[in-house]
């Protein structure tokens, strides 16, 4: 008896479950005052605008995890997309102008952890340097115009099986394979000891420095495969493309339930976290909210996870004494 | 002599589990009060209920004559107990008389900080405990670590302290600077504060105790005037079988192959340190705290610069650039610091045990690695409830032996020990002992650094003394006395 309660409270008190439970409130609420929202076109239309900022999120959580971050990513999505798109009007061919995406993202995304590590300054303060560089090689490129690539490179929001967006495809491969990483390699390990105990994690004979580079690109991919999604879906990109994406990553990841210092999170959360995000978006226009509102509950909804995540640890310090 | 403080009939549960049961105690003015006992017995659950962190649930606590059910830790304070952890709780960038008075500074009538008083009075509580060497205006960060705690005694004086708890004060202290401190101990007891002392060194106990309280499972076992009674007699009580603080080991004919350290040297710290050993011996590394024996062996694990050491095994180079290559060629290191060095607090017991083994595979076969990780915690006898709990969770001697099992995982040839019992308990000294024993028998080679005098004398097989970065003498263990070793440390023929 005492023993299923304990299972009870703490099957409740896991954050995946809280933000299932917050989620699917939020959408019986919307529900009721627009009839639409859940549809399967709205929830469909949901997924597919979460697309993008989950994979952005499913990187930002390796990196939250092993303790840093990487706020340029929305930065580096605007000059990716940028020069896709050049690429694209140019002729290029479609898969090429993916492969050089993924390409450039990694490459930015190791500039970035490297000079973190050469400098040994926190990536926070090298990330929002590099941050305005590529919004400045963006708008340098593009001359500020909006570079629209005329309904080509459609194959990735286009795609569909049935009902089945590819782009949900993506989306779930995205967490499947972050989820995979974080639980069952080596590389998994590293990312929750290095968040842990970098010192340690040092003496047991890992090589910190690397696996660093290595988490960062990982996001690199990751960020670079989003560049692919939202270019395809907006058809068109412009130096401020994916301008605030880190932050609300970020925000996912911590709504998610990770520790923002490090070592402690998981991939489902930050699924949810995602969904949420991209939910509370959408309902917002569904239930004919001003758009302003927005921000404002973005950052309401991450000030409330904290409070939840810090309730939570205070529980548990309560029971473990 | 006025009672300065009284526990009867106090007992502490958690969640049914009873961790102090029906204490009493009596603290008089100017007596040295210490308790012991293994991790775990109680003393930190009294510790905790004299400073107000948590609340007995029965009994009564009376304080300079005053009852009270239970105390609050601003109450405590102001009452006068003051307690001093090991861990050292002091900003290292202030100077030693901001670090005094952080907090609670003197302010002129302008509002601004009151510098030269500050300093006045600090130089007077320096004098007064005999510290003058100590200058007010000194950065702490320059201080050493056995004057940082006793700057921390200081700071407790100043709130005029009648009772003054020491949990552990020297257990990051070498013997000089022990010394010391007990000197200060002793004389605060003559100025009539009482002291309750906490440690796992008994011979402190009987150098400075008055009274000993020997604690076992939240249990009074035994008080005694320290006096009346012995150190067998103590660990006795404490572990309930007979053991003396000299291990008794096996000992076990050497190898053929042979380890050679040779030419390390770093800055003034350490100085052209050479030696060899024989596979199968336990070379003990003794000498004050800051005689350069960590950097020494952090040298030889490669985790800290070094341009001009090697090592050699069979006269082969094995001289290892980074921990990384040093596990690849068999050399692990179990360092000293484990909280901050070695574990993984927050993650399970598996992971902790396993991030070694694991650099080698990708992809992390989990049926595979829970049997691993089973074997070694039936092995190294840790106690743990299930694989997956926190190691944080752990006692110290739990936490060492996770340690060691990680280094386990892979045949090794050179083992490093950095104070290996550090904060451990009597029993999980003994089992490691057994560990440190087996994997030298196995024909390894085995380094360790201890400041326990009774540890270095029983466990190695020759002793390397070094003093201020040099090893100036390697005597054998079997001639050595705890007289000599201390004499030779400090530098007096």
């Amino acid at each position: 008896m005492n023993q299923n309660k304990k299972k009870l409270s703490a099957f409740f008190s896991n954050q995946s479950v809280i933000l299932f439970i917050l989620i699917i409130a939020i959408a019986i609420a919307v529900n009721m005052v627009n009839p639409k929202f859940l549809t399967w076109n709205n929830i469909s239309s949901i997924l597919r605008q979460g697309t993008a900022l989950g994979l952005v999120a499913c990187g930002a959580t390796i990196l939250v995890i092993s303790g840093s971050f990487d706020i340029s990513v929305g930065s580096m999505i605007g000059l990716v997309t940028c020069i896709m798109a050049i690429m694209i009007n140019k002729g290029c061919n479609e898969i090429v102008v993916s492969i050089v995406a993924v390409l450039l993202c990694v490459f930015c995304s190791l500039l970035n952890g490297g000079m973190s590590i050469l400098f040994n300054a926190p990536p926070f303060i090298v990330t929002l340097a590099t941050s305005n560089i590529y919004v400045g090689i963006a708008l340098l490129i593009t001359k500020g115009y909006l570079q629209t690539i005329y309904g080509k490179y459609r194959f990735i929001a286009s795609t569909k099986f049935g009902f089945f967006y590819l782009q949900f495809a993506i989306l779930i491969a995205g967490f499947v394979i972050v989820h995979f990483i974080l639980k069952r390699t080596q590389t998994g390990r590293q990312i929750y000891a290095i968040g842990t105990n970098e010192s340690a994690a040092y003496l047991s004979g890992i090589n910190v420095n690397l696996c660093k580079l290595k988490f960062f690109a990982l996001s690199g991919v990751l960020v670079g495969v989003a560049c692919m999604v939202q270019l395809s879906r907006l058809s068109g990109a412009q130096s401020t493309t994916g301008s605030g994406m880190e932050l609300e990553a970020i925000g996912a990841v911590v709504i998610g339930g990770a520790a923002a210092n490090g070592g402690k999170g998981n991939v489902i959360g930050t699924f949810f976290g995602v969904i949420l995000l991209s939910m509370i978006s959408n309902a917002i226009n569904m239930a004919q909210i001003s758009e302003y509102f927005r921000d404002i509950v973005y950052g309401l909804i991450i000030l409330v996870a904290l409070a939840i995540n810090a309730m939570r640890s205070k529980v548990v310090s309560v029971s473990k004494n | 002599m006025e009672t300065l403080l009284e526990f009867s009939n106090i007992s502490k549960s958690y969640s049914g589990i009873t961790v102090l049961k029906d204490m009493n105690m009596k603290l008089s003015e100017g007596e040295i009060l210490c308790l012991v006992g293994e991790n775990g017995a109680g003393k930190s659950t009294m510790i905790k209920i004299l400073s107000g962190a948590i609340a007995p649930d029965h009994g009564e606590i009376s304080l300079f004559g005053k009852k009270y059910t239970r105390l609050l830790p601003r109450q405590a304070i102001e009452l006068g107990v003051a307690t001093i952890y090991q861990e050292i709780d002091l900003v290292d960038n202030l100077t030693v008389a901001d670090n005094i008075f952080l907090g609670e500074e003197i302010k002129n009538s302008l509002g601004v900080v009151d510098y030269k008083k500050q300093e006045e009075i600090t130089e007077k509580l320096l004098t007064e405990i005999n510290l003058h060497k100590i200058r007010p205006g000194e950065l702490l960060s320059n201080l050493s670590t056995a004057q940082k705690q006793s700057i921390q005694i200081v700071k407790a004086l100043k709130h005029d302290c009648k009772i003054l708890i020491l949990d552990e004060p020297t257990s990051s202290l070498g013997e000089e600077e022990t010394n010391a401190l007990l000197e200060l101990v002793k004389s605060l007891s003559k100025k009539g504060i009482g002291i309750i002392y906490i440690s796992h060194y008994l011979d402190e106990i009987f150098r400075i105790g008055t009274k000993v309280l020997v604690l076992k499972d939240g249990n009074k076992v035994s008080e005694y005037q320290v006096a009346d009674t012995s150190e067998e007699m103590l660990i006795h009580d404490m572990i309930g079988r007979d053991a003396s603080s000299f291990y008794q080991r096996e000992h076990f004919p050497l190898g053929e192959s042979k380890l050679r350290i040779e030419h390390f040297n770093r800055d003034t710290v350490v100085k052209d340190v050479s030696f060899e050993l024989t596979s199968g011996e336990i070379f003990g590394l003794g000498g004050l705290v800051g005689a350069g024996r960590t950097e020494l062996v952090r040298m030889i694990y490669g985790c800290d610069k070094n341009r001009t050491g090697k090592v050699l095994l069979d006269g082969k180079n094995i001289t290892p650039h980074s921990p990384k290559d040093a596990i690849k060629k068999g050399i692990y290191m179990i360092s000293e610091d484990r909280k901050a060095l070695g574990l993984f607090l927050t993650r399970s017991v598996k992971e902790n045990i396993t991030i070694t083994y694991n650099e080698q595979r990708q992809i992390i076969p989990l049926g595979k690695e829970s049997r691993q990780v089973d074997n070694a915690i039936d092995s190294m006898q840790i106690k743990v409830h299930s694989q997956n709990q926190e190691v944080g969770k752990l006692s110290g001697g739990n936490q060492q032996k996770v340690i060691i099992a990680r280094c386990l995982q892979e045949k090794g040839r050179v083992y490093i020990f950095d104070e290996p019992t550090k904060g451990v308990d009597v029993g999980a000294k003994e089992e490691i002992y057994r560990h440190m024993l087996e994997i030298a028998k196995d024909g390894n080679f085995v380094i360790m650094v201890s400041s326990s005098m009774p540890e270095l004398i029983s466990m190695s097989d020759r002793i390397g003394v070094m003093r201020e970065g040099e090893l100036v003498d390697i005597v054998n263990s079997s001639e050595a006395t705890e007289d000599m070793l201390l004499k030779k440390f400090i530098g007096i023929e």
